[in-house]
């Protein structure tokens, strides 16, 4: 070795190996997540727990507000398990998709800690002060957690102001209808309470089924309030589609003044067509325009219905069609949905309305296209109005 | 001075030290490839290195596991090295939706995420909520479900983000039920969401679940599924099919790349293997891609080839077609069909076939499954299992397992 250019080791001083092995365990302990020396950071310095779930309940369409809300979902997940009642909370009144992010966030609170105590949880469900849906999706973490706790609840809960709740308990009470246990006990009172409370169509239909096994008939037009009485107008011409769009005597004077002409006469798609009385015949409270309009293809036709409302009130208009519809209520366009034949069901399109208290007036245009294949020729609709629960509501007769 | 450069070197040494160990623990994925089946139909053409060479859940069983899961579904699963990504929808109208992670060696549930379904949730009695499988680029997981709502999750189940694409686009959906799977290209995760109503396809950006593009499409249904095309140089195509036409666009910008002014199928799905893309229909055609932003040149097309339901498995130069309950194998580059059989027993199918190595695994949507082994020049039906209810999702092959959903149960065979 050439001593001139050999590098003259200096002894280390032992207190500088000391300091320095310190920070390198620091360090490393850090970075392996045990020390969590930034998120402490970011945690302190950063949003309060309200700030970052008011960032969640920011979130708009098609994803605005989306980097505040996972930077928020990051900071809420690290919340101790006896804190997603906050979360739960937050679902009051937050825009569906929101109330997915706190679902979502719930859930990681849960998972990452110890979650809260089942009488923690089934405090909080009771009080139907609390946000509805937190209160559902309590339920969901109460059978997780005590499935036998979550059985033992849901018997008292059919009126429960959660509708979501709500179902849950009559899911309970249909499958120990449907052969679970004490089925055999079911009497057609039990089940008859059951259907007073359920309110999500397929459980009323069920319920409706389990009746008539029973002997006690209840159709599906009664169980669900349908509106069977309707004057009717057409066929307007649809061919090609054209009728959608067409704002055709009837619908332009609805618009204008909030009314039909009863007596009027118009220039329909086949020559002069003026209203008639129509009524759904079956025990399903379809209306058949099909059979009313000699199966017209590539046609529309207009069916107009008066409402009496005791008070005005919220309330749902509830359509369910196989063809392309338009709804309006006192004038103004509640629903439009060109959609031809891709099936059907009982409340397919519900749009909120404001009744009035008296007359209120609905209008409904249904329109059939021109296909050929023989599942593409029922022409026909079921409509009620519900409150905003879905509680079918009876027009008021004077 | 001496003193000074002394102490640099030292401490040098020790965060070099530090370095080293950093890496040494680091994360897995900076040492060891992400294995596992990544979406519907894996990789995109339904075709595996090895799985179980026969399947039976009797006295001779191969089952390792089965478990039931929170709701029904007719999506296919998704592994990611040992874990297992199934979706499954309940409630009157299945608008409960459930994301969840299962062990794949012991079937037990690590994660579960539930949802509410924002958008229309109905669909054909043949259906469910849950019907797009999932699709994963190893980090996260991106699930669809047929109410349009869109998910994404780590894979250790924490929420990244949720769409409501239903919500956005108020009139998308279809009352028969949507179906089309997701596909990732890079960053950007692509959805096709074709009805009557709002009709579109979209990329969206993985991290942050925002639009990087969406552009309108022919207003009819449809339940195909985007196919993606890469190319070597990190460019990606993803091809849509529809009954009016097919279309590829750049994954990350929306930009058309090229159509085809002919109308597919609106079931089976394109299928991407190499460079080939089998695009099914009234018959099958196949093309081969040259270039990015070129049009495919039209290699063959066959109407005996065109498959019912299940889209085609393609790989390894050749391909698999299930006509309702005949089998058919061809040759990927000229169409020839090396042979053809007939599966005994099986009923109406909407799952995919999957190969791996010489087995073809073929369900029903009444539960039974079988296993085809491709001699070369034949096909023979060498072993039959009848599950305990229906399948119509496609299976996924990981580690030599084969993981099948039915309606309420995840099964795995080895």
């Amino acid at each position: 070795m050439n001593s001139k250019n050999a590098t003259r080791r200096v002894p280390r001083s032992p207190r500088f190996k000391r300091v320095f092995a310190g920070v390198g365990v620091i360090a490393v302990m850090s970075w392996c997540g045990m020390v969590s020396l930034a998120n402490s950071q970011d945690e302190l310095a950063g949003a309060s727990v309200s700030d970052a779930i008011h960032a969640v309940r920011s979130i708009g369409p098609e994803g605005a507000g989306f980097n505040d809300a996972g930077r928020a979902a990051e900071r809420l997940r690290t919340l101790p398990g006896t804190r997603v009642f906050e979360v739960y909370e937050a679902m009051q009144d937050a825009g569906p998709v929101a109330q997915n992010w706190l679902r979502g966030i719930a859930g990681d609170i849960v998972r990452g800690s110890q979650p809260p105590t089942v009488v923690a949880i089934e405090s909080y469900v009771l009080d139907e002060s609390n946000s509805d849906v937190g209160r559902s999706t309590a339920m969901g973490l109460l059978r997780q957690l005590d499935s036998d706790r979550f059985d033992e609840l849901l018997p008292g809960r059919l009126d429960d102001p959660s509708l979501l709740i709500r179902e849950m308990a009559v899911a309970a009470k249909v499958k120990e209808f449907d052969g679970g246990k004490d089925s055999s006990i079911a009497t057609v009172d039990e089940v008859r309470r059951v259907l007073e409370s359920a309110r999500h169509p397929v459980q009323v239909s069920n319920l409706i089924k389990k009746l008539d096994s029973m002997g006690e008939t209840v159709t599906t037009a009664d169980a669900f309030s349908m509106i069977r009485q309707w004057r009717a107008i057409g066929p307007f011409d649809n061919r090609g589609g054209i009728g959608f769009d067409e704002a055709y005597a009837p619908e332009a004077k609805f618009e204008a003044t909030g009314r039909v002409d009863l007596a009027a006469t118009y220039d329909g798609k086949n020559g002069p067509v003026s209203w008639m009385a129509l009524e759904a015949k079956g025990d399903d409270g379809k209306v058949d325009l099909a059979a009313a309009y000699d199966k017209e293809k590539g046609a529309a036709a207009y069916v107009y219905t008066e409402f009496e409302s005791a008070i005005a009130a919220d309330a749902q208009a509830r359509l369910g069609c196989i063809c392309a519809s338009q709804a309006w209520v006192n004038g103004k366009q509640v629903m439009s949905n060109e959609v031809y034949h891709s099936g059907t069901r009982i409340d397919q399109y519900v749009a909120d309305i404001q009744l009035l208290s008296g007359t209120n007036r609905i209008l409904l245009k249904i329109c059939q296209n021109e296909q050929t294949q023989s599942w593409a020729q029922e022409w026909e609709f079921q409509f009620r109005v519900t409150d905003p629960t879905g509680k079918g509501l009876q027009s008021r007769v004077e | 001075m001496n003193r000074v450069i002394v102490s640099v070197v030292f401490c040098t040494r020790w965060l070099l030290l530090l370095l080293c160990v950093m890496l040494l623990v680091s994360s897995r994925s900076m040492a060891e490839p992400v294995t596992g089946w990544f979406g519907f139909r894996g990789d995109g053409t339904s075709v595996a290195e090895r799985g179980p060479s026969r399947l039976s859940i009797e006295d001779d069983s191969n089952r390792t596991w089965k478990r039931e899961m929170p709701g029904r579904s007719v999506a296919g699963p998704i592994v990611i090295d040992d874990l297992v990504i199934t979706t499954s929808s309940s409630g009157p109208s299945e608008e409960n939706l459930f994301v969840t992670g299962v062990d794949l060696n012991s079937g037990a549930v690590v994660w579960q995420q539930q949802f509410r379904a924002t958008g229309r949730p109905f669909f054909h009695p043949t259906g469910a909520g849950a019907a797009p499988s999932p699709v994963t680029d190893g980090e996260r997981v991106v699930a669809l479900f047929s109410s349009n709502d869109l998910v994404c999750l780590s894979t250790d189940g924490a929420l990244k983000w949720v769409r409501g694409l239903g919500r956005d686009y108020e009139k998308a959906g279809n009352d028969l039920g949507m179906a089309s799977s997701p596909v990732i290209a890079g960053d950007v995760v692509i959805v096709q969401v074709e009805s009557q109503g709002d009709s579109f396809a979209a990329g969206i950006d993985l991290n942050t679940g925002e639009n990087r593009w969406r552009i309108k499409r022919p207003p009819l249904a449809n339940w195909s599924s985007p196919a993606v095309v890469r190319f070597g140089d990190g460019a990606y195509e993803v091809v849509l099919q529809s009954q009016q036409d097919v279309l590829a666009l750049d994954a990350g910008t929306g930009e058309t790349r090229w159509t085809l002014g002919e109308g597919r199928g609106t079931i089976p799905s394109p299928t991407v293997s190499g460079k080939h893309i089998l695009l099914p229909g009234s018959d099958l055609l196949v093309m081969k891609a040259t270039a990015p932003g070129e049009t495919p040149v039209e290699l063959w097309r066959d109407g005996k080839l065109a498959p019912k339901n299940p889209s085609v498995a393609a790989g390894r130069d050749q391909l698999y077609v299930l006509k309702g309950s005949v089998l058919l194998k061809a040759d990927l580059a000229t169409g020839d069909t090396v042979w053809k059989s007939r599966l005994s027993g099986l009923g109406a199918t909407w799952a995919t076939p999957v190969v791996a190595g010489n087995s073809i695994y073929v369900f029903d949507q009444s539960g039974i499954g079988l296993v085809v082994a491709d001699g070369g020049d034949s096909g023979e039906v060498v072993s039959q299992v009848e599950l305990e209810e229906g399948v119509l999702g496609t299976p996924a092959v990981a580690n030599g397992r084969l993981v099948v959903r039915s309606k309420t149960m995840l099964h795995c065979f080895e």
